[in-house]
């Protein structure tokens, strides 16, 4: 056994192969004091049951594969102390608002549909050769969008926001702060290739600024921030267009 | 083998899930509140160019109990609409100079509450006999 505290983990089961319906099996775990969620699932994976499937790569919160609903709160569950849910029971589920391939693993498809749809990297006609030096920026420049491209793709947003159920073609908080962030890069000149995604009501006016995406990020990205900045953005190219003489519109 | 596990879709009182979707549904409610307000102060502006004594009337009908319950939770709503609003602002307008940003805390005062009070002031100011 592994340590001197004893705590149950409720985890979601679910198993395509048997056919059968999703249930939560009961674990009791001994813990140490520094034990995080995932510590206690992969302890129970090697020493209790190895069929439970969940997905971990790094353990610092940093590469963003653990999110799961930890007592109904999307978390990093290299990041959720065991310590902080005692006595427990700990209720842990795949996260919110996505198909579950197994157990505790999300299929992520949708998802990485949803971020080529924004195109999340640098956009230019000219293509600069390392000969000429890097695309340089200034300190504000950086500033503008930093807090943005902070996102480790972990999901945990899409399973705090409410629309992501209601109106399922949304584009969500992760890829329209993504789109965003380029937008507000000095160095992207893409804006009008991101236009169509990220302006329509599947995009950026999707968002009723529930505001819970910004609450469970675990790096501070602000998406509701980014769509907020992104509605201000489009409404003033709006009436920009809309003032514009026929001509000089494109 | 079955497809992935596709969670049921919300119901119609998906805001009590979570303490965050219920304030954010408190906060869209409000503004119904409000609206319903206009109205009624639509049809007050409307019987003050009816003549003297059926504003007389309308402003005895001001002091029913009913009216002043109204009142009140249109009160309520305004100042939790607004306050709710106010305090997104440092989200929606960061305030940045440079690489400098202004903590949201005074990004909120100078957005919402200051310009408030000013314009709350000069109104009650305005109104005064």
């Amino acid at each position: 056994m592994a340590g001197e505290k004893r705590i149950t983990l409720e985890i979601f089961r679910y198993n395509p192969e048997d056919g059968g319906e999703p249930f939560f099996q009961s674990y009791e775990v001994e813990y140490l004091n520094h034990w995080v969620v995932l510590d206690a699932i992969n302890w129970i994976k090697d020493e209790i049951d190895g069929t439970i499937a969940h997905r971990w790569t790094c353990r610092m919160g940093v590469c963003g594969s653990c999110g799961m609903m930890v007592n109904g709160e999307p978390k990093l569950s290299c990041h959720s102390l065991l310590r902080d849910y005692a006595p427990g029971p700990v209720r842990v589920e795949p996260l919110q608002h996505f198909p579950v391939e197994k157990d505790l693993m999300i299929d992520k498809s949708g998802f990485m549909e949803r971020l080529a749809e924004v195109k999340p990297y640098i956009i230019r006609d000219d293509v600069n050769d390392t000969g000429n030096g890097e695309y340089l920026q200034t300190p504000a420049q950086i500033a503008a969008y930093h807090e943005h491209s902070m996102c480790i793709n972990c999901m945990l947003c899409y399973a705090g926001c409410p629309v992501m159920s209601l109106e399922p073609a949304f584009l969500g908080p992760a890829a329209l702060a993504l789109g965003q962030r380029y937008n507000l890069d000095s160095r992207d000149k893409g804006q009008a290739e991101r236009v169509d995604a990220m302006s329509g009501d599947e995009g950026l006016w999707g968002c009723t600024f529930v505001g819970e995406c910004s609450v469970v990020c675990p790096k501070h990205v602000d998406p509701a921030g980014a769509i907020q900045k992104g509605k201000i953005a489009a409404a003033k190219q709006w009436y920009a267009n809309f003032i514009k003489p026929k001509g000089a519109k494109k | 083998m079955n497809p992935p596990y596709t969670p049921p879709p919300a119901g119609p009182a998906w805001f009590l899930q979570r303490k965050n979707w219920l304030l954010f549904m408190i906060r869209e409610l409000t503004s119904a509140v409000i609206a319903l307000y206009l109205v009624f102060f639509l049809v007050f502006l409307a019987r003050f160019g009816g003549g003297a004594w059926v504003f007389e009337e309308f402003l005895a009908l001001l002091t029913h109990p009913l009216s002043m319950a109204g009142h009140a939770l249109a009160f309520a709503a305004a100042v939790w609409h607004s306050v709710s609003w106010f305090n997104t602002s440092a989200q929606v307008m960061p305030i940045r100079i440079g690489t400098w940003r202004m903590p949201g805390v005074a990004t909120i005062i100078i957005t919402g509450y200051a310009p408030w009070l000013i314009i709350s002031a000069l109104v009650f100011w305005a109104a005064l006999p």
